[in-house]
């Protein structure tokens, strides 16, 4: 509707937007753009999810490493990304380990807190259950904790994946030389506008495609002791 | 055998178990009655070992305990077979011989073909019945009930009832069953211990041979403050339906 009544210098008409996507898609450069910047999107939510995970757990069961970790969890979800991503290109340089450092650290206490406040809320006649038939604390993980915060979990998963794509991209336009960032930051530069806004639609269909076909099938596989009476 | 000596538990202020004192011998079966909030399900968490007592001692030569609480506390994301099987495991079982025994025990209870069911799908009689299978399939020495069936129907509460006492028939063991239902107690119990809204508690002269009225009037109404057999005092409201 914008594009109606503003320039396309701007802000590129749906129709520009799809064209321009349409030609690029065919690119070479346009793929290895596109392969890069979902590798670093899965590398990001990976690490930074399994590390918020894992933590998560640990303070979750001990109140001394959740005292220990609060400070910084404080910290990390305090830093504005940019700052992160400044930091992160001081000590790692430009490229791939960046970004999916910067995406890793700023996804991390996401899952983290999820994971604990999951754990925190677990149903304590289940954990009396557990004790009293004397399940150890890698059973009660398995069969009592982790499934308990299924639910929590992939509701954080949702935003995480959200918020990998943007920052995922934002790093690669600060300090990348391929993906879908630094092709938008160079389209941008270049007044490629329609191109731009093709690279817009083309994060979107990675949110998409990953919260409705890959988080949305796990979700109900893990919940589908949920259904209703037989 | 369980013996508790002199045991205090407060809640808070709340002194709800004052100076206990009482005996439990190897395979008997003990009911506890008493009205809500006396400390029933208190006695048990701290045979259990989840209460731990302000003073006194619990002496416990009990090496397995099983415990079947009033709200089922299965895992709902785990298949009935699953939540019979996993207790099995701390127990040196591997998974596929903890199933093979948990499939054995949900047969026991009428449950064969329900084993892939989630809690969610099941009813409430099915679901204490699996509650009951996990009691049993660790083979326990020891046999918690807290106002297992409260939630059931009359008609399913028999079942169940009878359920417990073939097994207990079969292989014999200490049980201690909590009700506020003596009508449940009698029918499985060999030792009646009434707790009382003052923290004591005292052990009932019940013979199970005598009609189930006649204990009912000589011991479990005999008037005591806060006592929720007050309402049953006269003999014809004694005799109805709702004093039993």
């Amino acid at each position: 509707m914008l594009s109606l009544f503003m320039h396309g210098i701007v802000i590129a008409s749906p129709y520009d937007s799809f064209k321009a996507l349409y030609e690029m898609m065919g690119t070479e450069r346009f793929q290895s753009h596109l392969w890069i910047t979902t590798k670093r999107i899965f590398m990001g939510i990976f690490w930074g999810g399994l590390a918020g995970f894992i933590l998560g757990l640990l303070a979750g069961i001990k109140e001394d490493i959740k005292n220990l970790l609060e400070p910084m969890r404080w910290s990390l979800m305090s830093v504005p990304p940019i700052v992160a991503v400044v930091i992160a290109m001081l000590w790692f340089g430009m490229g791939s380990t960046m970004v999916v450092f910067v995406s890793g650290i700023i996804l991390s206490p996401i899952v983290y807190v999820n994971t604990v406040k999951g754990m925190e809320m677990v149903d304590k006649g289940l954990l009396e259950m557990g004790r009293i038939y004397k399940l150890s604390l890698w059973l009660k993980l398995k069969h009592v904790y982790i499934p308990a915060i299924t639910g929590p979990l992939t509701a954080a998963m949702v935003i995480v994946t959200a918020m990998g794509v943007r920052i995922v991209i934002m790093a690669e336009v600060l300090g990348a030389s391929e993906g879908i960032g630094y092709a938008m930051s160079i389209a941008s530069a270049t007044l490629k506008i329609p191109e731009l806004f093709a690279y817009v639609i083309v994060g979107f269909c990675i949110v998409g495609i990953t919260e409705f076909l890959v988080l949305g099938p796990i979700r109900d596989y893990v919940l589908r002791w949920k259904g209703g009476h037989q | 055998m369980i013996q508790f000596k002199q045991v205090k538990k407060k809640y808070n202020n709340l002194e709800v178990i004052q100076n206990l004192s009482f005996i439990i011998h190897k395979n008997d079966v003990v009911g506890i009655l008493g009205p809500s909030g006396v400390g029933k399900t208190t006695i048990l968490k701290m045979i259990a070992g989840i209460l731990t007592p302000e003073s006194g001692t619990i002496i416990s030569h009990v090496k397995r305990i099983a415990y079947v609480f009033q709200e089922p506390r299965l895992l709902p994301w785990k298949t009935a077979l699953d939540n019979v099987a996993i207790p099995l495991l701390p127990l040196g079982y591997n998974y596929k011989q903890a199933k093979e025994k948990a499939a054995e025990w949900l047969g026991k209870m009428g449950l064969r073909g329900y084993e892939g069911y989630f809690p969610a799908q099941l009813s409430g009689g099915m679901i204490q019945r699996v509650s009951l299978a996990r009691a049993f399939a660790i083979e326990p020495d020891t046999l918690l009930l807290d106002e297992p069936f409260s939630a059931l129907d009359v008609r399913l509460k028999e079942v169940l009832l009878n359920m417990i006492k073939e097994q207990l028939k079969a292989a014999p063991i200490t049980v201690l069953y909590v009700s506020h239902m003596p009508e449940e107690v009698v029918r499985i119990a060999n030792r009646i211990f009434m707790l009382f809204p003052e923290g004591t508690m005292e052990e009932m002269s019940v013979n199970i041979g005598e009609s189930f009225k006649d204990f009912l009037k000589d011991a479990f109404y005999k008037p005591h403050a806060g006592d929720a057999g007050l309402a049953c005092n006269d003999t014809k409201q004694r005799e109805s339906y709702a004093c039993m």
